[in-house]
């Protein structure tokens, strides 16, 4: 019976633990860090011949950290941490295509990431050869952050040649080669990426894109129908408000304001971008091996 | 005749002692992790969901067999001798070398029986992640094929149990030594790539780059049995390389019995 009692308390104790902790966790002022991970050789000793399961331990935890820093705290990812993660991830399975995936879901909109990040998709090219979506990744990275619509085009012609979508290669190559509407290619682009998105926080990163590629296809649709009107472009977006071509300005879902550049083109002061530093000496190192 | 029977009936023995060990109810209880285990793991997949049930049903598979063949080296030979268990049988008229053959063929029978049911298990817990991806072909004979490499690396360890079990008078050394084997087996191809590939010629001595050289070709290459990415992601599995593991496989494990045959006649046990 003492017994019993006894064991009771404890079963008690531990319930009472565990649910102050997961309280705890929740309130726990200091910053969420990412781990760094040693070398890929040292990775693939470690995991005595399961380096497929390795790598997709990495990019689970990759992944999680992002959830949890991202959707949950709404803080900013240490991102070169995470890409040196995936990098390490993919040496151990070159074919790990939620790694490649994940990665261009992460970096995509960051413009500084975009070599290394191409230089990712490429490994998963060069082992993935029937995929469609790496040529495709490459090829937006290409053409929305590197400006170089030849170079897009090349790539996605090699994704054309994978999986024959008429739909969505036919609409994305004729706005690459014509430089056409970019930011409605960008749209189209999104739109076919969120489609086939099933993690939740990713899904989250994209649609604040989207809405804000939304917004601005919103106003260049405005400023065509007000040079069409006035014979001439606005010199505000405010002058579209009062001339009556639009009810508002949208509000840039990064925090920004819009607003016309000399040109005449629609620019946002949080340029739609998150920030792509180095967080530590040791990233760097590690950026360098 | 008479020593194929002293073998059948120890390599029996050997296999009834294992089941009374419990053998099975851990199987069950592992079997019902998979099940439960796989649907929760693959799920956290952005694009692969069955490429990564395969992947941890496979190496779950191979993590256990060579846990469950680690412990029943330990009890083969070692702790009979250890106790003494083991001389009662060895006074009856049989050889050492049938006594230790019948162990290994004992040690065959229980590996296969784990193998096989957790490789069931394991096809349990993929067939339920296949239920959300229909459109989805699984290779399974390349799944096979994973099996039976993974049923080689265990017999192999297991003969390494053997061997190191002749060598030493307690338990715990054959049980750290076999460990040692499946590490350093595991280990010794990707060091050798990272040689080859010429990164380390900053870092690596001549003579360390000897010392790895000697243990890639003196201990076993563990990777030769390992085809899990060609049944995770369907690939064609390049002719001769089961052929290849397969001839492998038996003759190490040939020659490491004869190792422990030639030592265990020479240990004294009194």
């Amino acid at each position: 019976m003492k017994q019993l009692a006894c064991l009771g308390l404890l079963i008690g104790l531990l319930v009472w633990l565990q649910l102050d902790f997961a309280s705890l966790r929740s309130k726990r002022q200091e910053p969420l860090r990412f781990p760094s991970y040693p070398p890929s050789l040292a990775l693939e000793m470690m995991s005595l011949g399961n380096r497929e399961l390795a790598s997709t331990l990495i990019f689970y935890s990759s992944q999680f950290y992002f959830g949890e820093k991202y959707a949950w705290h709404r803080e900013a990812p240490e991102y070169q941490r995470l890409f040196v993660a995936l990098d390490k991830a993919t040496d151990l399975d070159p074919l790990n295509m939620d790694c490649y995936y994940f990665a261009q879901g992460l970096f995509s909109d960051i413009a500084p990431a975009i070599p290394v990040l191409n230089r990712l998709l490429e490994k998963g090219m060069r082992n993935r050869k029937q995929d469609w979506y790496l040529p495709f990744f490459i090829s937006a990275n290409y053409y929305f952050q590197l400006k170089d619509p030849i170079k897009a085009a090349e790539y996605l012609q090699r994704a054309a040649e994978l999986k024959p979508d008429t739909l969505l290669f036919a609409s994305l190559s004729a706005r690459l080669l014509y430089q056409g509407n970019q930011t409605k290619a960008a749209i189209t682009y999104l739109e076919a990426f969120i489609k086939e998105t099933r993690n939740p926080a990713i899904r989250q990163k994209l649609e604040l894109r989207l809405h804000a590629l939304e917004a601005i296809h919103f106003l260049e649709n405005g400023i065509a129908a007000f040079t069409k009107k006035r014979g001439r472009p606005p010199d505000s977006l405010n002058e579209m408000v009062t001339a009556g071509i639009i009810k508002q300005i949208p509000t840039d879902p990064y925090g920004g304001t819009f607003f016309l550049d000399e040109t005449g083109k629609v620019y946002t002061s949080s340029k739609l971008t998150e920030t792509w530093k180095k967080h530590d000496k040791r990233d760097q190192d590690q950026q360098s091996q | 005749m008479h020593k194929l029977a002293g073998i059948g009936a120890i390599g029996i023995a050997t296999f009834k002692g294992g089941l009374r060990d419990r053998l099975i109810l851990s199987l069950l209880l592992a079997g019902f992790f998979f099940l439960i285990s796989t649907v929760v793991f693959s799920s956290f997949s952005m694009r692969q969901p069955l490429e990564v049930a395969i992947n941890y049903s496979l190496a779950t598979v191979q993590l256990l067999t060579i846990l469950i063949t680690l412990f029943l080296g330990l009890n083969l030979l070692s702790r009979e001798i250890e106790t003494r268990a083991g001389h009662g049988v060895l006074s009856q008229p049989l050889s050492r070398t049938s006594y230790l053959l019948g162990k290994f063929a004992g040690l065959v029978l229980l590996c296969c029986l784990v193998v096989f049911s957790l490789a069931f298990c394991a096809i349990a817990g993929v067939l339920l992640v296949k239920l959300g991806e229909p459109d989805q072909a699984i290779y399974w004979a390349n799944f096979g094929v994973s099996v039976l490499g993974i049923l080689l690396m265990s017999l192999l360890l297991g003969a390494a149990s053997l061997l190191f079990s002749a060598l030493a008078t307690s338990a715990v050394l054959p049980f750290l030594a076999t460990i040692a084997v499946w590490f350093i087996g595991q280990s010794t191809q990707p060091v050798k790539n990272y040689l080859d590939a010429n990164l380390a010629d900053q870092t690596i001595t001549p003579l360390l780059k000897a010392i790895i050289t000697g243990a890639y070709y003196f201990f076993p290459n563990l990777s030769l049995f390992d085809f899990k990415v060609y049944a995770i992601y369907s690939l064609p599995i390049p002719a001769g390389q089961v052929w290849y593991a397969l001839a492998y496989g038996f003759v190490y494990t040939a020659v490491l019995l004869c190792l422990a045959t030639r030592l265990f006649k020479a240990q004294d046990m009194l």
